[in-house]
């Protein structure tokens, strides 16, 4: 189990999809949280695939903390067939016919939480239990549940007192947890709100387009430099970019798109760049075209990545 | 105010301005192409295209990308840039895309350049196209 910190940390790099949306990592929600994964098939051809339907149940039930209706997955299970028949608008219409609410910060840190927590082995089951759900709603959507989902043998005893895959947290402490991380984040952000006079803002590019041109990349800032959402979408989400082997390496869109920004820039300062731009970059091994513009302030803004 | 659709036709006609035969093949392509599929991204588009088999295809069948026009339109600071993809000769799809701002909802287009505002070198052009992987 990673530590308060880390997790926060690596909660803070997300970035936020207040609905339910088919991207290159899958059916995707709150902070990146993959509902329902992306696979290939037999000609290498992306998939969604909801084959864990109770892990599914249990994280939309820890993000609103309360079981959502068994038509949320119906429609889940029904945007992953029109998605992968091609229906790309008619899946994200059934998506938006779940009718879920919006998933703001608290329930998609909630989410985000679950997810840890299913990763480092807690059962769906337990992780309901522990909210004070009753479970049984599971076995009704067990139809499509993953054998290879680790999980500890029904009547074995351990399910009622600790973690399954060798985390050490109470069950009871399941909620304590996720009201520390809330807790703990809110003084982040209220620590972040009280420092109008903070020297260096998260993106400085973005944000203070007329300052000066940095003297030096701020590679080593603390806090990830905020990307807008939808330039992600537009870079990552498409097949024809081929970028998802990327994203893997790097963990998330965001840190992938730093890398390539970072490669882009060192490019830049050694041709000597101005304006415009179309130049070749490699990010780990990946042979990269960037495409966007140099400010005439020097900061570099990306407008299209392909292969 | 500019409709979507009227942008890309814009972009693609000085795109596919040219002499050249790659140029005068893509043209008579996009004068015969319907579009099949409009994604809007929130920082772009993508906009994918079919072409009837009748029409002839590039010769050798290549896949590829270029982008050498640029817009000016209200609403984006920094202007916005075009890729068009040819997949096995034939015109495959346009992506627009801005720099870092969100694409505007309404627009006006105020004008369309080339590279650096320089006139066109075709030859320039050609030697820059992007080898693509077809796509099957």
């Amino acid at each position: 189990m990673e530590q308060t910190q880390e997790l926060l940390q690596k909660w803070d790099a997300r970035a936020r999809r207040p609905r339910m949306e088919i991207t290159g990592e899958g059916l995707t929600l709150g902070a990146g949280t993959v509902l329902a994964g992306m696979a290939k098939d037999e000609r290498g051809r992306p998939r969604l695939a909801l084959a864990d339907e109770p892990r599914a149940f249990a994280l939309l039930a820890t993000a609103y903390e309360r079981p959502v209706e068994h038509y949320v997955l119906a429609k889940m299970r029904r945007a992953a067939e029109l998605w992968n028949d091609g229906e790309k608008a008619l899946a994200h219409i059934h998506l938006a016919h779940a009718s879920l609410p919006p998933c703001g910060e608290e329930q998609a840190l909630r989410l985000f939480v679950a997810d840890e927590l299913i990763e480092a082995g807690v059962t769906p089951v337990a992780l309901m239990k522990a909210q004070g759900f009753d479970p049984a709603p599971l076995n009704l959507v067990k139809a499509n549940f993953n054998p290879a989902q680790p999980r500890w043998a029904a009547g074995s005893g351990r399910d009622s007192g600790r973690w399954s895959g060798g985390a050490n947290i109470d069950l009871a402490g399941v909620k304590d947890f996720i009201a520390r991380l809330l807790l703990e984040a809110a003084r982040r952000a209220a620590r972040t709100l009280l420092r109008p006079s903070e020297p260096e803002p998260a993106n400085p590019e973005v944000v203070n387009p007329e300052s000066k041109p940095p003297d030096t990349p701020k590679a080593n800032t603390l806090t990830p430099p905020k990307v807008d959402a939808n330039k992600l979408h537009h870079i990552f989400d498409n097949p024809r970019h081929e970028l998802d082997g990327l994203v893997a390496e790097f963990g998330s869109q965001e840190a992938a798109f730093e890398a390539i920004r970072n490669a882009t820039r060192e490019a830049i300062k050694r041709q000597n760049i101005s304006g415009m731009y179309d130049i070749e970059v490699e990010v780990r091994g990946h042979k990269l075209t960037v495409r966007g513009t140099v400010m005439n302030d020097g900061t570099i803004k990306i407008g299209t990545v392909f292969p | 105010m500019t409709t979507q659709a009227a942008l890309e036709n814009a972009v693609l006609e000085k795109l596919l301005n040219g002499k050249s035969e790659t140029f005068q093949i893509l043209f008579r392509q996009y004068q015969a192409s319907t579009v099949t599929e409009r994604e809007m991204t929130g920082a772009g588009f993508f906009t994918y295209f079919s072409v009837p088999r009748e029409i002839p295809a590039l010769p050798g069948e290549p896949s590829f990308s270029f982008g050498d026009v640029h817009a000016a339109l209200t609403g984006l600071k920094e202007g916005a840039g075009f890729l068009l993809t040819v997949n096995k000769g034939y015109l495959h799809d346009l992506e627009g895309y801005s720099y870092e701002e969100p694409w505007p909802r309404h627009f006006e287009l105020i004008r369309l350049f080339y590279d650096k505002n320089e006139s066109r070198n075709e030859d320039k052009v050609i030697k820059s196209f992007h080898a693509r992987k077809p796509i099957e």
